[in-house]
């Protein structure tokens, strides 16, 4: 309950922070991954270059979204229940997302041009 | 040094105490010729950090992945940190492909490194199989104000890829993808 109410002006918070990407992001569209029972969901995304990725703590731990798969490897530490972490997708491929934090919290992404 | 370690360790048993320093950080060698020497495994875009941490193995244990052994004896893993290039919004600029841009000299590098039987001597609660962890200042000496405890810590529940988060992962991604 309490969570919604913060996540909305979070989001605000970051779009407008963007800047320049925001602009790029634009173009495409916003996928939501929600990370909750320490799962990612959906554990499997088809996406196109200029989307943009929305992971979404809505469970009550920690996660630590991170991707090992060289070429795209990115790292967002201790991302805290009800904070999303945004992330512009502008190469197309495929790779693997992992948890920090826990072993068997994994998705594939998958971005085509 | 083995027995600085154990007599260090005996002291601790007696006082009670944590040790000062677990693993034995001085048993990894510093490769100072590693960004040229060394195989580079990518750069992790850090955005909670706002830094740029690139990976590189040493070229034996790269070699052997194709014998099916992702990580061998004799592994040698070096994370390097620099900051990412910040725009005037103090974010990190994002160049075509959305990745960060160096913004600077490497400020910290950590390494894990492993040999047959250096396990023994790292306490059972902390021991990430054979491997030992350092972390270096940019001028290869050892920093001794980096504690070592939270690198078994954090590496530890990564047993099934070899207590690594990039390392055993790209060299199983290589030998799946025939290279
Ligand atoms: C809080 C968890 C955490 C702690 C503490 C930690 N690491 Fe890591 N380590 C990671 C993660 C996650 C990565 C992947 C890169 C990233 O996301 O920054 C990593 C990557 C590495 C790598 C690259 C090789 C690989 O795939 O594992 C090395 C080397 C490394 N760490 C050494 C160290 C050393 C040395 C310390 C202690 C000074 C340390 N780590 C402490 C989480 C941790
Ligand atoms: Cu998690």
């Amino acid at each position: 309950m309490t969570m919604k109410l913060w996540t909305a002006p979070r989001l605000a918070a970051l779009g407008l922070s963007l800047g320049a990407g925001a602009a790029l992001a634009a173009a495409g569209n916003e996928i939501k991954v929600s990370m909750v029972g320490s799962t990612y969901a959906p554990g499997e995304v088809k996406a196109k270059v200029g989307d943009t990725l929305v992971f979404s703590n809505d469970d009550f731990t920690t996660h630590w979204v991170y991707v090992p798969t060289q070429g795209y490897q990115v790292s967002r530490a201790e991302l805290k229940e009800g904070e999303t972490f945004k992330l512009s997708l502008r190469r197309a491929g495929s790779f693997r997302v992992a948890c920090g934090l826990h072993e068997n919290m994994v998705m594939t992404v998958t971005v085509a041009n | 040094m083995r027995m600085h370690r154990m007599a260090l360790a005996a002291g601790a048993l007696v006082l009670g105490l944590a040790l000062p320093t677990l693993a034995g950080p001085e048993r990894i060698v510093f490769p100072k010729d590693y960004a040229s020497a060394y195989v580079p495994l990518g750069a992790v875009d850090r955005y909670d950090s706002k830094m740029i941490r690139s990976v590189f193995i040493n070229p034996e244990a790269y070699k052997s992945y194709q014998a099916g052994k992702p990580l061998p004896d004799g592994t040698v893993l070096v994370l390097e940190q620099r900051p990412a290039k910040l725009g005037a919004d103090g974010q990190p600029e994002l160049d075509a492909q959305g990745r960060f841009q160096p913004g600077g000299a490497p400020g910290f590098i950590g390494m894990q490194a492993k040999k047959a039987g250096w396990g023994a001597d790292v306490p059972a609660a902390l021991r990430n199989g054979d491997w030992e962890y350092a972390a270096f200042k940019p001028d290869g000496t050892l920093n001794p104000a980096v504690k070592l405890e939270p690198c078994f810590g954090c590496h530890q529940p990564r047993g099934a890829e070899d207590h690594t988060f990039i390392g055993w992962r790209v060299m199983n991604d290589l030998r799946a993808a025939g290279k």
